[in-house]
């Protein structure tokens, strides 16, 4: 059994006042972002998750001392440290799936453009002896 | 020789008129030696129709290669060998031909084994035929050792999963029957790592593939992509890896095109 996570463990009004904060402007930095369309909302939601999810874990500290004991965690801090490698993990996958198949795109694109161009000058240059050979 | 060239007029010359022959040339960069490249195709396959794949070369490619009398598409930016020789074979097959032969710009591909390369497609004989390095009496001699170990090896991971023996997966040299095009221009085919897997996708999507002996020559201009001592390891850890990845993919289906 782990021992529960004792008093000392507890954040003091002022670590949460600070993590608070820093958690709000970071949902507003990200809200401005796709205000901006410098993100693309489907981007956004798992940013927009995170940031809640920090302020709730801050303000309700018993909802992040229940996730370190469901981790089997002695102190919480291990808890939301993992939580946040967790995080990274999963937006650098998704970044990498989003990455591949931009790829794919990108390179099909390429492919139909430069046989479209061949194809235009193709025909171009026919149409162009064509009205020489009228005259 | 004079046979050679006697099936490929017989194929590929107006007389016959069935069959329309391509070869694909995807280049970057390759303004030395593209134009005696194309010399030799001319020479050796007079009936067959010509095109450069232009690479985003930042040189004099796509010029040399309408002066040596090719058609060229040009790529807006580089984009690396498997997409340019993807669109190669996406032209040869938008634009109904029935066969198309892929070989460097580079000059490491001798065209005098094209109508080898052409005569079992020809013949009904196979769908795809790659280019060896090795030939019927053994091995050549100026491929370097650690390449060969790395042939023998891929050489026995597809043998074990197909039951063929190829000998030289890795060649780029290659003819393209009408019946296996649509392998090479759908999503199946890679265009960021096509080598040794490739192999073993088409095996698996039932294209018959077949090695035949080609001339290949040392490279004279460029870099080897495969040159440092480490990186032939890492290419054999990529390339074993690719093929366990094609083994957990369900097989590929010409219904399955877009």
């Amino acid at each position: 059994m782990n021992p529960p996570p004792t008093d000392a463990l507890r954040l003091t009004t002022h670590q949460q006042l600070v993590v608070v904060i820093l958690s709000i402007l970071l949902l507003l930095f990200i809200v401005y972002l796709v205000r901006r369309r410098a993100i693309r909302e489907e981007y956004s939601i798992l940013w927009l998750a995170a940031g809640i999810f920090i302020v709730i874990a801050t303000v309700f500290y018993d909802v992040t001392i229940f996730i370190a004991r469901l981790f089997g965690a002695v102190a919480p801090t291990t808890a939301v440290f993992s939580l946040g490698i967790l995080f990274l993990v999963v937006l650098n996958i998704q970044m990498t799936v989003v990455l591949s198949r931009q790829t794919a795109q990108i390179n099909r694109m390429t492919r139909e453009l430069a046989l479209l161009s061949e194809r235009l000058e193709q025909v171009e240059g026919k149409q162009e002896g064509e009205i020489k050979s009228q005259k | 020789m004079e046979s050679r060239t006697e099936t490929i007029r017989e194929a590929g010359g107006p007389d016959s008129g069935a069959v329309r022959s391509l070869v694909v040339i995807p280049a970057y960069n390759e303004e030395k030696s593209l134009g005696s490249v194309l010399t030799r195709v001319k020479e050796m396959c007079p009936h067959f129709d010509y095109l450069v794949v232009n690479d985003g070369s930042t040189d004099a490619t796509a010029t040399v290669a309408r002066n040596g009398g090719a058609h060229v598409v040009s790529l807006p930016f580089n984009s690396g060998v498997g997409c340019a020789t993807k669109a190669g074979l996406l032209y040869a097959e938008r634009n109904g031909y029935d066969l198309a032969v892929v070989l460097d710009a580079d000059g490491q591909h001798d065209p005098v084994s094209i109508p080898d390369l052409v005569r079992p497609i020809l013949e009904g004989k196979a769908d795809v035929v790659l280019g060896s390095r090795y030939g019927p009496e053994g091995q050549q001699s100026d491929v370097p050792w650690i390449r060969r170990v790395g042939h023998a090896y891929l050489t026995a991971i597809l043998q074990l999963l197909t039951g063929r023996s190829i000998c030289d997966p890795m060649s780029g040299f290659r003819a393209v029957g009408r019946r296996a095009l649509w392998f090479y221009v759908s999503d199946n085919f890679p265009d960021d790592f096509p080598d040794a897997n490739v192999v073993l996708m088409q095996h698996r999507a039932g294209i018959r593939l077949i090695e035949v002996p080609a001339v290949f020559h040392p490279r004279t201009t460029g870099l080897s992509q495969h040159r440092g001592p480490l990186r032939p390891l890492l290419y054999l850890i990529r390339a074993t890896l690719a093929i366990l990845m094609v083994l957990l993919r369900p097989k590929p289906r010409k219904e399955s095109l877009p």
